[in-house]
Formats: C-alpha cells, sequence, structure tokens
C-alpha cells in the first residue's frame, strides 16, 4: 500500500518526461507531397544531409513538416514557409523553423516545405511548391484552415520560390496529371523577404540562377522564371522585406517585383531597411530592421488574415 | 578663419539680443510685431501657438513690391511673402537635444499644413523634438525663392542652437508632398549658391542632418513627375537643365543625410514611384535609407487612422529615429 503510489508516480513522472523529451524532438506530422511517387526521381537518390546550423541538403522526397496553430488561437489561415539555401540547400532552422513558431503565435497553422534543389532543377521546385499548395487547401478542413487564406512566406531562393508560385500558379509544367491538378495552386499572398526574383542581370542572384536553371539557360527560360516579367493582375497581394546592406540578393530584385505589381495594380507592401545581412531571417539586434515581423503582422492584420475566419 | 567665426559671433550675438528685447517686451506682445529691430524681428503669440520667427530679418531676398498680403484660408496659407519658422519646443522631461524643422506640403501654390503642423507637432514635441514649422515661398516666386528658404531656416536654427537648446548636429527636415521635395533639395543642394545671400549666417553649414519624407514630390522629369509642383516651382516650361536641377535623385551624393521615406500605392497625386527614385540613388550611394511603401491612403493622409498598416507609420518613424539616436527609445 505504502509503496505501489510511489511507483505509480515514478512511472506517471518517466512518462511525462519522455513525453516532455518526445515533444520537444518531433511531434509534427510529416506530410509526403508525392505520395504517388515523387515525379522524375533520380535513380540514385541518396538520403537527405543534414548540414551544419540547421540546414538541408540533397532533397529528393518532399515533404511539409506541419505546425499546427493552437486550436484556441487558430483563426484559419495557412502559411507554407519556404526556407531560403539558393537552391543548393534549406536553412531549416532559421527560415522554416523560426517562423512557423512565429506564425503559431498568431494563430497561423505553418506548413514548412522541403523543396527539391539543385540535384533536379527546374522545374521540380515550382511543381514541389504547386503541389504543396494544392495539396494544402485540398486538405484544409482537416488542416481546421480556410481554403482561401493560404499565403507563401518565402526567404531568399525560397522568396523566388514563393513568387513563382504567385506568378506560375497555372504554368503546365507544375502538374503531373494527377487528381489534384484541378485544385488552384494560386497562393492567396505572399510574403518575400530578401527574395531572389530576377535571374537576368546586373541583378540576378548567379548561384541561384545556375542550381536552377543550369550555367547556360536560354533566354526564353530566364525570361519564364523572372518573376518581375510575370506578374499579373491575378498575382496575390504581397509583403516584401529587404535591406540595403544585401550584398548576396541586391535590393533592386525586390523593387522590380514590387513595381510590377504596381504595374498590374496588386495591392502591396514594400519595406526597404538599412542594415542587415542577407539571410537575417528573424535575427534581433539589427536595429528597426528587426522590426519586421511586427510589419508583416500589421499587413496580415489590415487584411484580414489575422481575425478568426467565420 | 577669424573672419568668419567674428561674423558668426556677431551673428549670435544679434540673435541674443533679439532675445533679450523679446522678455522685456513680453507683456506688450500686440506691438512686437511691429518692433523693427533692423538685427532680429520676434513676435510671440502664445506657447500653444508657437513662436514665430521671421527668417530674413534683414529683409527677405527678392521680396515682391506691392504682392497683397498673405492669405490664410480653411486652415491653408497662400501668397507667402514673409518666410517664418514656428517654434515649438520639446516636453522639457524628454529633450532629446534633436530638432526638426517641418516643410508642409501643397504643391508650391499653398501650405496645406496649418501652422501647428497639422498634428506632427504634438508628436515630434513628446518624443523630445523642438520643432520649426517653414512657412516658405511658393509659386508666386519659383525657384530659388523655396530653396533659400529652407536654407536659411536650418542655417538659423543650426545658429542659435543654444537658445532652442538643441544640438546643432540633429536637425533634420521632415517634408510631406511638395514639401518632401524642399526637403530632398535641402539634403541635397544645402551648398548651392543659390541659397546664399550674402548674409554673414551664410556660413552656417545649411546641411540637415536626417530627412524624413513623406509621400515627397522628387523629379521633376517625366513620367513620374507632380506637374503642379513643377509647374509652381520652374514654371510652365522650364529648361531640361532646370528640370534636372531640380530633380533631386540627380543630385543625391554619398553625402546626402540618411532618410527615411515612406509613401503609399493609392497615391493618386504624386505617383510613390518618387520615393523609389529617391531611395535607389540614396542606395547607389550607400546612404542608409528606410523606404516602407503601403497599400492604404490617399495623396495628404497625415496623421490619418484606420489605414491599416499606414497608420503606424509614426511607430516605424519613432524606431528609426531612436535606433540613430536622435530620440530615446520611445
Amino acid at each position: 500500500m505504502h509503496v505501489k503510489p510511489s511507483i505509480t508516480a515514478l512511472s506517471i513522472t518517466f512518462l511525462l518526461m519522455t513525453a516532455h523529451v518526445f515533444a520537444q524532438k518531433d511531434t509534427h506530422q510529416i506530410i509526403t507531397l508525392w505520395p504517388e511517387g515523387v515525379p522524375g526521381i533520380k535513380a540514385n537518390a541518396t538520403a537527405e544531409v543534414d548540414e551544419e546550423g540547421g540546414r538541408v541538403s540533397n532533397i529528393h522526397t518532399p515533404t511539409l513538416t506541419v505546425y499546427p496553430a493552437d486550436p484556441k488561437l487558430a483563426n484559419g489561415t495557412a502559411v507554407i514557409v519556404c526556407p531560403g539555401g539558393g537552391y543548393a540547400r534549406l536553412a531549416f532552422d532559421h527560415e522554416g523553423i523560426v517562423p512557423a513558431k512565429w506564425y503559431n503565435a498568431h494563430g497561423v497553422t505553418a506548413f514548412i516545405i522541403k523543396y527539391r534543389l539543385k540535384e533536379y532543377g527546374h522545374p521540380a521546385p515550382l511543381q514541389d511548391i504547386l503541389r504543396a499548395i494544392r495539396l494544402v487547401r485540398s486538405r484544409a478542413a482537416e488542416f481546421n484552415i480556410k481554403a482561401d487564406r493560404i499565403g507563401v512566406l518565402g526567404f531568399s531562393a525560397g522568396g523566388h520560390l514563393a513568387a513563382s508560385a504567385g506568378t506560375l500558379f497555372d504554368a503546365p509544367e507544375g502538374k503531373t496529371g494527377a487528381a489534384l491538378d484541378s485544385v488552384s495552386a494560386r497562393p492567396d499572398f505572399l510574403m518575400l523577404l530578401y527574395p531572389v526574383i530576377t535571374l537576368q542581370k546586373p541583378y540576378a542572384h548567379g548561384g541561384s540562377r545556375s542550381n536552377l536553371i543550369g550555367l547556360n539557360p536560354t533566354d526564353e527560360m530566364v525570361h519564364h522564371l523572372s518573376l518581375d516579367d510575370q506578374v499579373t493582375k491575378a498575382t496575390p497581394p504581397t509583403f516584401i522585406v529587404q535591406t540595403e546592406e544585401d550584398k548576396t540578393v541586391p535590393v533592386e530584385n525586390s523593387i522590380m517585383f514590387y513595381q510590377a505589381l504596381r504595374k498590374s495594380g496588386v495591392m502591396s507592401e514594400l519595406h526597404l531597411y538599412a542594415k542587415g545581412p542577407h539571410g537575417f531571417g528573424m535575427k534581433p539586434n539589427l536595429g528597426p530592421t528587426s522590426e519586421w515581423p511586427d510589419r508583416l503582422a500589421s499587413w496580415m492584420n489590415s487584411h484580414g488574415w489575422l481575425t478568426k475566419a467565420q | 578663419m577669424a573672419g568668419p567665426l567674428s561674423l558668426m559671433d556677431e551673428f549670435t550675438w544679434m540673435a541674443n539680443k533679439g532675445a533679450m528685447k523679446m522678455n522685456l517686451l513680453k507683456s506688450l506682445r500686440s506691438y512686437l510685431a511691429s518692433i523693427a529691430l533692423g538685427l532680429m524681428c520676434l513676435s510671440y503669440a502664445n506657447a500653444k501657438e508657437g513662436l514665430v520667427i521671421p527668417i530674413w530679418p534683414e529683409g527677405v531676398p527678392g521680396a515682391h513690391v506691392n504682392a497683397g498680403p498673405e492669405k490664410h484660408v480653411d486652415g491653408r496659407y497662400y501668397n507667402i511673402q514673409n518666410p517664418t519658422l514656428t517654434y515649438f519646443s520639446a516636453d522639457p522631461d524628454k529633450a532629446c537635444g534633436t530638432a526638426i524643422i517641418i516643410c508642409p506640403g501643397g504643391g508650391y501654390v499653398r501650405l496645406a499644413v496649418g501652422m501647428d503642423g497639422g498634428g506632427s507637432t504634438g508628436w515630434l514635441n513628446k518624443l523630445g523634438v523642438s520643432v520649426f514649422i517653414l512657412k516658405y515661398r511658393l509659386g508666386d516666386y519659383g525657384q530659388p525663392a523655396p530653396l533659400q528658404d529652407v536654407l536659411r531656416a536650418v542655417r538659423l536654427v543650426r545658429s542659435r542652437a543654444t537658445e532652442f537648446k538643441i544640438n546643432p548636429d540633429k536637425i533634420g527636415i521632415f517634408g510631406g508632398s511638395a514639401g518632401g521635395h524642399l526637403a530632398a533639395v535641402a539634403g541635397t543642394m544645402y551648398n548651392d549658391i543659390e541659397g546664399k545671400t550674402g548674409a554673414p549666417i551664410d556660413i552656417v553649414d545649411a546641411k540637415p542632418n536626417f530627412l524624413i519624407l513623406q509621400y515627397p514630390v522628387i523629379t521633376m522629369q517625366e513620367p513620374y513627375v507632380h506637374k503642379g509642383s513643377r509647374n509652381a516651382l520652374l514654371g510652365k516650361n522650364p529648361t531640361e537643365e532646370m528640370k534636372k536641377r531640380y530633380s533631386a535623385e540627380l543630385n543625391v551624393t554619398k553625402d546626402t543625410p540618411p532618410c527615411f521615406i515612406f509613401s503609399t500605392l493609392e497615391d493618386k497625386s504624386v505617383p510613390m514611384e518618387n520615393s523609389i527614385l529617391f531611395y535607389r540613388a540614396l542606395r547607389n550611394q550607400k546612404v542608409p535609407a528606410e523606404l516602407h511603401i503601403f497599400e492604404r491612403g490617399a495623396h495628404g493622409f497625415g496623421f490619418g487612422k484606420n489605414l491599416g498598416s499606414t497608420s503606424e507609420w509614426p511607430k516605424l518613424c519613432e524606431i528609426w529615429l531612436s535606433a540613430n539616436g536622435w530620440i530615446t527609445k520611445p
């Protein structure tokens, strides 16, 4: 009588500890984007590689990692997060998990995409992001989100991918003949952080360009994936942040996309700060730049995306 | 070296003398406006309305004869003949030594903001910033009168920094619309010969330390020019040379002061491309700058509420001012 409760207590404590460790490690649902088989998968596909600083590379099996909003906070908005990394790797930690948690704190369910990279080149990343949008939209009820409140956030090359989704959502190469193709792949809004936009000189980011379309692309291909050339009035509202100090992706990329949006009459917001090197993500202590998430919340709020959906 | 310094001292002395007289005669306010010291003329209305300081005590350069009186209709000012600064000191417990000269907009044909600064005075004073609202000459004069006025304003405030309890290295200009053009002109043409009149105060540096530009007019060239402002400033048929001279984006150098620029997509009067043109020029010269283009808000929204994210611009501006050490953390 005396011993039994304490053993029970111990077991409970143990169970709780295990659950805690488990929760910290990974309780996040991972969804395979192509359950029917990855289109054009390489025969010699090897395992994903974990790199320094929470980065991953060598993606052959694209996935979404789900960060659901707390049901009490959830407002029905979803965001697919595209980490950057020059189409060579993914800054999964600071441009994936960190913003995903930020969205969760604002009642938004986040899906971090692992998309295919230089091992494939175009159109694999585009196929992956468009499939991701179709998948999330088609399963909106299951994720407790609204099918017309799906945004895409992208950093750097991930910003290029997000902007590709916002402009090339109907592109034939984004379809594979699957039943899901009939679902709209148009994001409802875009959020671009220090994005790669143009693949044309002088403002192209060389690495992203060669990883995506090789060293000798046709003019046609360059134009097709220079997203400032692809904006139409159907491009969704866009929020853009970039810094003057960025030495990797010139701030002109943001300006070019913004001017194209303006020309097509798409409501959009542009915030260009002074300080901050490329890849600052959500880092603090960069002066006014570190305040950009507040701008994002304010913008999303003024569009109603942080208000609980009816 | 001795020459300019003594001239400078003389000017400061003249200013102090003016201030002393003002104190002596404080009770005789109604007389003050008519006092011609020939040195420095100050008229003191009351604390709430600010201290009005004529910027050309020696006489307005190129003043028109028989120009008629200044007009004040529905809070707007027309036919400015005697440029002034209206001074509102910072909240004493928060004063941080920064001064901001405000250039109201109005397409160089009027000053659309009253001499209370349309809300900016209260906002800035509470942040510890002293405010000087510039009443500058308009289309009745055309260039270079507005340039002369704004540069004289900077020189005057800087030369009397002690009196205003401000730091002469912390003088910014905040301009909206055409006032934004004038601010940008001050930030790029501060050494311009036409801004000088041969007065002793010409030796004082006229360069502002920072600029805040709200939906500014920047270019005088097609396709983004605001025609009304250009007609008023440069006349109906300006030469290419004159258009270039007053296109602020063409005059940016690495010495142009840091800028905070904001405008909206919805602005139908002054295309936001003006802001982008100036930002790109700053960026090419590596001048630290911030550009925010919001969605909602028609031209002249000022401190408009209920414009979604746009209405938060004062907060962004405070963060920028604070990050640069011009105000203490709000």
